[in-house]
């Protein structure tokens, strides 16, 4: 029989353990691709090997191709993320308090989910133009409609018992809004932004690889013409780094802001 | 002069629409007079429809037929709602679900606070300004929600089985608690209840409800003089009155 303590070390040891695997994971997946493309000879334009991914990420850090457009998409996604995410909660709002607005708006939203983006990425650039404004309405496109539609859930899981206790005070609509319709949709909507974060990421991607003049989409492009595989894997990389970084900070502002749900 | 009257509900009728065609019909006709700073308990079976009165007398539904007249020619303002569950908004702490109805209405923070603090005092729960709602028993978010209506100071302060849900021990206490609170307030109360020595310790009138068809079947005053004290309910005054109360509410189910 084990005692006490020993029970608990032995979940500790396995709390320990758990935090190291997915790194160890990631660690022997990158060996086993460099042992792989050691035996199997491909040429480093097929398959180039981490070493050598390593290698011309430094080289393009130097070479200042690198930097420039790695912020120019995130600014992208950045501006995208804010822009639909405001009206997403603007619309999402008039919405949720008016039945008729929602009766007309929907079929829209419904139908719109439909639309790969990939599709009407063309089309925004013909009327925007190359430059940055079509993707960053791409990456507001791709975050609206998901965030549009948990806020509308979120306004109709709001419990009704509390919406009677604003009306038995006679609350007003902002402090309604304040105090009960923003913060009882606020876990939804974090819910949604979370997955929105990374999306809005091929959002941008999808924008730039469309047609652009910088970003990493852009960079991407320009690599596989010149055959610089490695460089297409830095850039991936890149776009990776940046969608991690949005997904932590949306992690980040859950933990900060539902620290009420333990 | 009949202005001692705060309330009073004529023929109030509540049919819902929403499902069948001919309607739910929930209350069929119930009238009741409230005096003000008078407490009122109305017991009766579950299932009968209390819940929608006290939304009908909060003005949180509009009656589809009678009507509630207000002799002083306005509505009772504030009416404070104390419902089953403590609706307690889970994102505020502790201290700001009391404070709620004061910053609603624009009542800076600080102030709201302060008041809040002192409420939470009163009611034993001075040490939980800054927990979360979720780390409270089932009693102590009663008591919180008690705490926010009062700090309304409302005149007419309408309470849907405040202590329902509660287990026996900490709904005799807080039963307490609202006795000796009664003394303080200036609110006319209407509470609903289940529990004859709840509404015979704290109440000044009893009506008695029957369900289907939802109409008040009695009324008793409750004699005792206030303030009172727990031991009241020792006495044999207490007791037969409670038999009382007890046969009139069977007598009347088992009669239908």
């Amino acid at each position: 029989m084990l005692g006490v303590s020993e029970t608990m070390k032995k979940s500790e040891n396995k709390l320990n353990l758990g935090k190291w695997v997915p790194p160890l994971s990631i660690l022997g997946g990158l060996c086993i691709w460099e042992i792989f493309v050691k035996i199997s000879n491909y040429p480093a334009f097929i398959l180039p090997a981490p070493s050598r991914i390593a290698q011309r990420f430094v080289s393009a850090a130097k070479a200042g191709i690198l930097w420039p457009n790695v912020w120019v998409t995130f600014y992208e996604v950045l501006l995208g993320l804010l822009i639909g995410c405001a009206a997403a909660l603007v619309i999402g709002y008039i919405l949720a308090h008016s039945p008729v607005a929602e009766k007309i708006v929907f079929p829209y939203v419904v139908v719109s989910q439909a639309v790969p983006l990939a599709a009407i990425a063309p089309l925004l650039i013909i009327w925007f133009g190359s430059g940055i404004r079509p993707k960053i309405v791409i990456c507001a496109l791709t975050v609206f409609f998901p965030l549009l539609i948990n806020i509308l859930v979120g306004y109709r899981e709001l419990e009704n018992n509390l919406s009677d206790l604003f009306t038995s005070m006679k609350a007003g609509r902002k402090a309604r809004l304040i105090y009960l319709e923003f913060p009882g949709i606020l876990p939804v909507l974090l819910g949604g932004l979370r997955i929105s974060a990374t999306l809005s990421v091929i959002g941008a991607v999808v924008g730039e690889l469309s047609g652009a003049d910088a970003g990493l989409g852009y960079l991407i492009n320009l690599a596989r013409g010149q055959y610089d595989t490695a460089l297409v894997f830095v850039a991936l990389l890149m776009l990776m780094v940046i969608a991690l970084v949005m997904y932590g900070t949306v992690i980040l502002l859950e933990k900060l802001l539902l620290k009420y749900r333990k | 002069m009949e202005n001692d009257i705060l309330l009073e509900a004529k023929h109030i009728q509540m049919t819902f629409f929403d499902t069948k065609d001919d309607g739910l019909h929930v209350l069929d006709d119930i009238s009741l007079t409230l005096k003000k700073k008078e407490f009122v308990c109305l017991i009766g079976p579950s299932g009968s429809g209390k819940s929608t009165l006290v939304r009908i007398l909060g003005g949180l539904l509009e009656p589809t037929g009678g009507e509630l007249v207000y002799p002083d020619g306005k509505e009772p303002d504030p009416r404070a709602i104390v419902f089953q569950n403590s609706n307690l908004l889970p994102w505020l702490p502790t201290v700001d679900n009391v404070a709620l109805p004061l910053l609603v209405h624009g009542v800076p923070k600080k102030e709201a606070r302060r008041e809040a603090e002192n409420w939470l005092q009163l009611f034993g729960l001075g040490d939980f300004a800054n927990e979360w709602p979720n780390n409270l028993s089932g009693g102590m978010a009663q008591r919180v929600a008690i705490a926010r209506a009062l700090i309304q100071k409302p005149q007419l302060l309408l309470m849907d089985e405040p202590l329902g849900a509660l287990d026996a021990m900490t709904r005799e206490q807080i039963s307490l608690e609202l006795m000796a609170f009664r003394e303080q307030i200036d609110a006319t109360v209407l509470m609903v209840t289940h529990s004859i020595s709840e509404a015979l310790l704290l109440s000044d009138r009893i009506l008695i409800y029957s369900g289907r068809p939802a109409r008040i079947i009695d009324e008793m005053k409750i004699p005792f003089p206030r303030p009172r004290q727990p031991e009241l309910r020792d006495t044999i005054e207490f007791m037969s009155m409670a038999k009382v109360v007890r046969k009139k509410i069977f007598s009347q189910e088992s009669g239908q």
